[in-house]
């Protein structure tokens, strides 16, 4: 057992009683609108350094020298706010509101938090993206898409449209932990990749991760999206909405108790089927196909100290082809988290999550013939998070969580002939545990830290039976079953300890450029089993076992920061290398579903990702946007794979360009556009071909892997947006109107080449014929117009 | 479990705007490599192997045959040997005559020498199923039947014991299935041996086997009158692996499409010890006959 982490503890505990002769000024800042609470807004003693933040729960704590203050509170987007503060005597609790700035609805305010933050902040390889700018992105059918968008933010990249998840700094899509309100979303796309599941009416912030990561986050090794819900409004009703071309959403919400308590609604469902329905045949006629999601949150204050948020989500996809036949998956996700004041320095917070992933399919209606079939991973866990503000240059964060894992690879029964076969999969378990301690330190008026630790602890537990395998015949084949051993619930099979040091440091070169530094080692013990170009929803998720290593990263990462014409313009450059080690492939013909012997068909390896990436911001004025460039590279080496050679992944790109706008056309008109170019993606082709008995077989000579590159991706997307007349008086109901076309020049980007056959059949002694086959998933231009309400 | 036929449909509703197109692509091909095509069975009727080169995958054209190796196979089991004569089109055969090649159970080595080089593999014939009966039944128009009409299912029961191996070949009045989407392997009575099911009749996807596909891969209902012929060969474990990448490589398509891997051959250059491209097997047959009425 490591006993640093309990001493440091303890150390830091004595730390607090030296430092009580300061008084404390603490509280929580909202939207003076809406009453939601607000992330990152600054605080600060007029005309000097010192300040501080707010957390993500919009609280703030400011410990200061006895005597009486002149503050400043700002907010991007939100006027200013000054108050005086008299510190002489005790400590005080204050709550603020800020207003909106001025009537300039339209403007999109490009920036997610203040002014300057990106050079001051100690966080580097972070991406922020405002609600309202993520509103205004053209997208694909006009539907705002929360994943979308941060893919034209740099570092950030897909397989193409269609495809589940991103990839961050060359990782694979199950390297991201995606969490809604703490709790993890494992299937964060609708319709296999085309939508994401999150409601754009009920997300308040969405933050990307991609190096740098703190010692609070782990489990993945590449990347944190932290999307946060709103509250919902705490001072009147307020309900919205839209109607576009997929989704029809609302939401509602309102106070509980004004000023209390508030609680949001939201819900969204596709009703494609009901388009489609007349024009299906009789037998087609009950096809259900459609995605829906729920979202809920409510929150209370419970006196002074003390404040429960409770939240919820819910989706599915459903396919159901009459009774015969039927195919559906989701998410479900429940938060409860307790906010509590210890005192006016210390905050806590504590949160336990249930989530659940499952699919389930199902054949056949007839008694002597059919198949059911269902999968999930189930996950339950505790986290208590402490963050004590010694000091405005000084703030301990430490805490901890306990994970319980349960995956059901499959549950599956068939009626066969009238006998009942069992394909089901025995069930996995396992706890993932972790602490952490972390400290943020301003050292002189240039010099910020954040360095910690984190230790996590994975145990593969029992309650099956567990295969063990020995050395494959040769390198790249199956690995031969050698044994069968049972082990007891509880008792556990394997279990690994890592502690995963994290560094970052921030230097002001002047009060316009920054440099930044960061290292982040993290660890990964659940992986999901894909070998598709896209993750299907069927793909399952399995912990690490006596047979699966963890994933283990390193990361280090150096950027440059600057700003120009009074943070009108902000630029920055960040160079990464990032080391992987037991990356998960697959032997060659591997079957990763319903497969009882999967653990001996998996490979595993190692990666490397490096990469420039170059953005530049204008962040305000009637012309705003970003336009960001990323040389990168991203190899693995898996024996068995291209000799054991270094190949590059699925998911290279050399260059990756893109180039985001917005232009006020009039005080109501925004239009908007995104270029988005990048290098193809690398795939192989075979390179001979032969026959056996009649079948023409690929054949791919020299067994290179990604040895190919499909054409380069290019895209442009345009939209505009209608909003209300700001000069005229604010009513009730509140209209916008957005008009878009998705891929304007009509390209028929590749998403992948492959080798197709000839159409007819074969006839036995004359040649088939093969040909190279272009696939694109979009194929034209798309145009959409959605129709966006707000009432209150 | 077509799943990706569900997708497929599912897209279309949505997009409606997915497209392919053919298009040019720089050749890999580097170098011919020997092909041995020596698939036997033990009836009596004459035996061939083909011995031929591999060609350019997209290119396509006549495979050069290859007419000047000597060819054998051994039974070991027995010490009996058989000679494959030289034909034509890189085409050697062995007649029977009234004893077949061997009996379930008996191992075999194949050897051919060619240029200087010898090639040798190693198979034994194992067991075949029981073929119980072709079930036709009348359906009605579903997700799952495109349109009112016959379809026939094979009701084969793989016998206990784990780890048989076979290929389904069916005729349709007298024309071979044999779309890259037709082409079927079993693993016991299921697709593979993680499916850990053993000794029952053939699970339901494989039983449709033996009705045709059309382009899209939907089944083709038989009309009254059509003749039914089926097959089950048994196949060794490395013939099965051979065929079920080689069935998954030929239909790999879309936007879930798996990396590209190449069936791996057991005829091996006995002077380095590498595989050549093919596969040497020895089948026994099971055979069932019916006529739609």
């Amino acid at each position: 057992m490591n006993l640093k982490l309990p001493l440091l503890i303890a150390g830091l505990f004595l730390g607090l009683a030296l430092n009580a002769q300061k008084n404390t000024l603490s509280g929580y800042i909202r939207d003076a609108d809406n009453g939601e609470t607000l992330i990152g807004a600054t605080i600060a003693v007029r005309g000097t350094s010192i300040g501080t933040v707010t957390n993500e729960y919009g609280f703030y704590s400011l410990s200061l020298d006895p005597g009486a203050y002149d503050l400043l509170v700002s907010y991007i987007g939100f006027a200013d706010l000054p108050i005086n503060v008299d510190l002489s005597s005790s400590n005080q609790q204050l709550d603020l509101e800020l207003s909106v700035e001025g009537t300039q609805l339209a403007e999109v305010v490009v920036s997610a938090t203040e002014e300057n933050s990106n050079i001051s902040d100690l966080q580097m390889s972070v991406q922020q993206l405002n609600m309202s700018t993520i509103q205004k992105l053209p997208t694909l059918l006009g539907e705002t898409d929360v994943l979308r968008s941060i893919q034209l933010l740099p570092g950030v990249t897909t397989v193409g449209e269609g495809a589940a998840g991103f990839n961050v700094r060359g990782g694979s899509i199950d390297q991201n932990l995606v969490i809604l309100d703490e709790a993890p979303v494992y299937n964060s796309s609708h319709l296999f990749g085309f939508f994401s599941v999150f409601n754009p009416d009920a997300v308040k912030s969405v933050k990307l991760y991609k190096g740098g990561i703190p010692a609070r986050f782990g489990g993945r090794l590449s990347s944190i999206l932290d999307v946060r819900m709103r509250e919902g409004n705490s001072k009147q009703f307020q309900a919205q909405g839209g109607i576009g071309t997929i989704f029809s959403r609302l939401a509602i919400e309102a106070p509980i108790v004004k000023d209390k308590g508030s609680f949001l609604l939201a819900g969204r469902r596709s009703y494609i089927d009901v388009l489609a329905g007349p024009f299906l045949s009789d037998d087609l006629g009950d096809t259900k196909l459609n995605f829906y999601d729920l979202t809920l949150k409510t929150n209370m204050k419970v006196g002074e100290k003390d404040q429960l948020f409770l939240s919820g989500y819910l989706g599915r996809d459903v396919f159901q082809f009459g009774a015969a036949a039927g195919f559906n998956w989701g998410n479900r996700t429940a938060t409860l988290r307790w906010n509590h004041l210890f005192n006016d320095r210390l905050f806590s917070n504590f949160t336990a999550y249930y989530s659940n992933y499952d699919y389930e399919i199902a054949f056949g209606d007839d008694d002597d013939n059919s198949f059911d079939w269902n999968a999930r991973i189930i996950n339950a866990s505790v986290k208590p998070e402490f963050s004590y503000f010694l000091n405005p240059d000084n703030v301990w964060r430490f805490g901890g969580q306990a994970i319980f894992y349960e995956f059901q690879p499959a549950n599956a029964v068939s009626v066969n002939v009238g006998e009942e076969i069992d394909f089901s999969l025995d069930k996995q378990f396992a706890v993932e545990s972790s602490l952490f301690l972390e400290n943020e330190l301003k050292i002189g008026n240039n010099l910020q830290l954040n360095y910690g630790l984190r230790m996590s602890h994975f145990a593969y537990l029992g309650n099956r039976n567990v295969y063990t395998y020995g050395e494959a015949p040769e390198v790249g084949l199956e690995r031969p079953l050698t044994d069968v051993t049972f082990f007891a619930q509880g008792e556990t099979v394997e279990d690994w300890i890592n502690l995963e040091p994290r560094f970052a440091l921030q230097y002001q070169l002047s009060p316009r450029s920054s440099i930044k530094a960061s290292y982040n080692r993290t660890a990964q013990y659940i992986h999901l089993l894909s070998n598709t170009t896209a993750s299907v929803p069927l793909d399952i998720w399995t912990p690490s076992t006596n047979n699966i290593e963890p994933q283990m990263a390193d990361q280090v990462a150096l950027g440059y920061f600057q700003n120009f014409s009074d943070n009108e313009y902000e630029f920055s450059a960040e160079v990464y290398y990032k080391d992987l080690q037991n990356l998960v492939d697959y032997i060659d013909g591997a079957d990763l579903i319903l497969n009882e012997f999967v653990e001996g068909q998996v490979l595993q390896g190692d990666g490397r990702a490096y990469g420039l990436e170059l953005m530049m911001k204008k962040t305000e004025g009637r012309f705003s946007g970003w336009v960001n460039y990323t040389l990168a590279r991203t190899e693995r080496q898996i024996a068995g794979i291209n000799n054991g050679d270094w190949y590059p992944s699925r998911f290279d790109q050399t260059h990756n360009f893109s180039i985001t706008g917005f232009y006020e056309l009039s005080q109501r008109a925004t239009l908007s556009a995104s270029f988005v170019y990048n290098t193809g993606t690398p795939t192989t082709l075979p390179s001979s071909g032969y026959y056996q008995q009649g079948i023409y077989i690929p054949n791919n000579d020299g067994d290179a892997r990604n040895n190919f590159r499909i054409p380069d991706y290019h895209r442009l997307d345009i939209s505009l947006t209608l909003d209300r007349n700001p000069n005229k008086p604010a009513k009730r109901w509140e209209g916008q109107w957005v008009f878009g076309i998705y891929n304007v020049y009509g390209r028929r980007n590749a998403f992948s080449i492959y080798g197709q056959q000839q159409e007819q059949r074969p006839i036995p002694g004359v040649l088939t014929d093969a040909e190279a086959i272009r696939f694109s998933v979009v194929g034209s231009l798309i145009p959409s117009i959605s129709y966006n309400f707000k009432f209150q | 479990m077509n799943y990706q036929h569900f997708f497929g449909l599912a897209l279309l509703f949505i997009l409606g705007a997915a497209c392919e197109d053919p298009i040019e692509v720089p050749s890999q091909f580097e170098e011919s490599q020997l092909v041995v095509d020596a698939w036997l069975t033990t009836d009596l009727s004459p035996q061939t192997i083909t011995l031929t080169e591999s060609i350019d995958y997209f290119g396509g054209g006549q495979p050069p045959v290859v007419e000047d190796a000597t060819v054998s196979v051994c039974n070991t089991s027995s010490s009996d040997c058989y000679t494959f004569a030289y034909r034509a089109n890189g085409q050697y055969v062995w007649e029977p005559g009234s004893n077949p090649l061997g009996q379930i159970g008996d191992e075999f080595e194949l050897t051919i020498e060619q240029g200087g080089q010898t090639y040798r593999s190693n198979t034994a014939i194992n067991r075949t199923v029981t073929i119980d009966s072709i079930g036709i039944d009348f359906e009605e128009e579903s997700i799952q039947f495109p349109e009112d009409g016959f379809y026939a299912q094979l009701y084969a029961f793989d016998p206990v014991g784990r780890g048989d191996t076979y290929w389904v070949r069916a005729y349709k009045n007298d024309t071979l299935l044999n779309r890259p989407t037709e082409l079927t392997v079993v693993y016991d009575a299921t697709f593979d041996a993680g499916a850990d099911v053993d000794g029952t009749y053939f699970i339901t996807p494989l039983r449709f086997s033996i009705t045709p596909l059309d382009e899209d891969g939907a089944l083709v209902p038989y009309n009254v009158g059509d003749h039914i012929r089926c097959e089950v060969h048994s196949i060794s474990n490395e013939a099965f692996r051979f065929l079920n990448i080689a069935a998954e490589q030929i239909t790999n398509e879309g936007i879930f499409a798996v990396p590209v891997a190449n069936s791996p051959g057991n005829v091996f250059d006995s002077s380095n010890g590498e595989a050549v491209l093919g596969i040497f097997n020895i089948a026994e047959v099971a055979r069932l006959e019916r006529t739609v009425d």
